[in-house]
C-alpha cells in the first residue's frame, strides 16, 4: 500500500482522535506521521 | 464473614463486605466511530495501585493491525515480550517490544474486532509500571501472552489505546482497579 492509497482509504477529514467523550480530526502533522505508521504496519502484516 | 461473602435478596451489604470487593470498576470508555486512537483520562490515581484494562473493540477498518497502549503522552522506554506459538503447529513465533514508542504489539485485532485484556501494576506510582496481558492472533493462528515495562518511575493518571495502523468503530474500554495493596 503506498501513501496515496492510504490516504484515500483513511481521509484526513474522516479520521478522529478521542480523548474521553472528545474526537477531533488530526492536525497535518500528526496525519502525515500517523500515515506513515500505517502504511508501513499495513505492508508488514503478523506473521 | 465468609470468603466469598454470600449475599441473600434484600440483604444489607456491610461496609466489611463491601470494603471487600477485590476489583472495582473505575470507568469505562466508548470507542468513537473511525478512531486511531482513544486516551482515557483519570484512569489512575492513588486509590489503587494497580489496574486491569480491557479493551473491546468492535471493529477494525481494514487489515490487521496491533493494538497499541501508551501512558500519558511517554513515547520511549516501552518494553514488552510475547512467547506466543502457531496454534497448528506448536512453533514459536514470538513478539518483542524493545525500547518501543508504545507497547506497540499488543491485540491484535481483525476486521471482526481487537480484544485483549491487560493488567497494568503501579502506573501511578512513582516506580517502573509493569504490563502483562493476552496476545491472541485470530487471523495468523497464533496465541499466547506476554509482559513488559515501561522504563521510567513517572507517575500517570491517563492513558492511550490505539492501532497501529487503520482505526476502530465501537466497543468499551473499561478500567478496573485491584483493592488490597493501598
Amino acid at each position: 500500500m503506498t501513501i496515496d492509497e492510504y490516504k484515500a482509504l483513511y481521509p484526513q477529514d474522516q479520521t478522529f482522535i478521542q480523548t474521553d467523550d472528545t474526537e477531533r480530526t488530526m492536525t497535518d502533522e500528526e496525519y502525515e506521521a500517523w500515515v506513515i505508521e500505517g502504511v508501513y504496519y499495513s505492508n508488514n502484516p503478523r506473521s | 464473614m465468609a470468603t466469598p461473602p454470600t449475599f441473600s435478596s434484600g440483604a444489607v451489604l456491610t461496609a466489611a463486605q463491601m470494603n471487600s470487593v477485590g476489583l472495582w470498576l473505575v470507568k469505562t470508555q466508548t470507542i468513537g466511530n473511525a478512531v486511531s486512537s482513544v486516551t482515557v483520562t483519570g484512569a489512575f490515581s492513588a486509590d489503587y495501585d494497580h489496574y486491569k484494562i480491557i479493551v473491546q473493540a468492535n471493529s477494525i477498518a481494514a487489515g490487521g493491525p496491533y493494538m497499541s497502549l501508551q501512558l500519558g503522552a511517554t513515547a520511549t522506554g516501552y518494553y514488552w515480550g510475547a512467547a506466543t506459538v502457531v496454534y497448528s503447529s506448536a512453533a514459536s513465533s514470538n513478539i518483542t517490544v524493545n525500547n518501543g514508542s508504545s507497547w506497540n504489539r499488543l491485540g491484535p485485532g481483525n476486521t471482526v474486532g481487537m480484544v485483549g485484556a491487560y493488567d497494568l501494576l503501579n502506573p501511578f506510582k512513582n516506580e517502573n509500571t509493569i504490563i502483562s496481558g493476552t496476545y491472541a492472533d485470530v487471523a495468523a493462528g497464533s496465541g499466547g501472552t506476554g509482559s513488559g515495562f515501561l522504563n521510567d518511575t513517572t507517575s500517570y493518571t491517563a492513558f492511550t489505546v490505539g492501532v497501529t495502523s487503520s482505526t476502530m468503530t465501537g466497543g468499551t474500554i473499561a478500567v478496573y482497579g485491584y483493592k488490597g495493596t493501598v
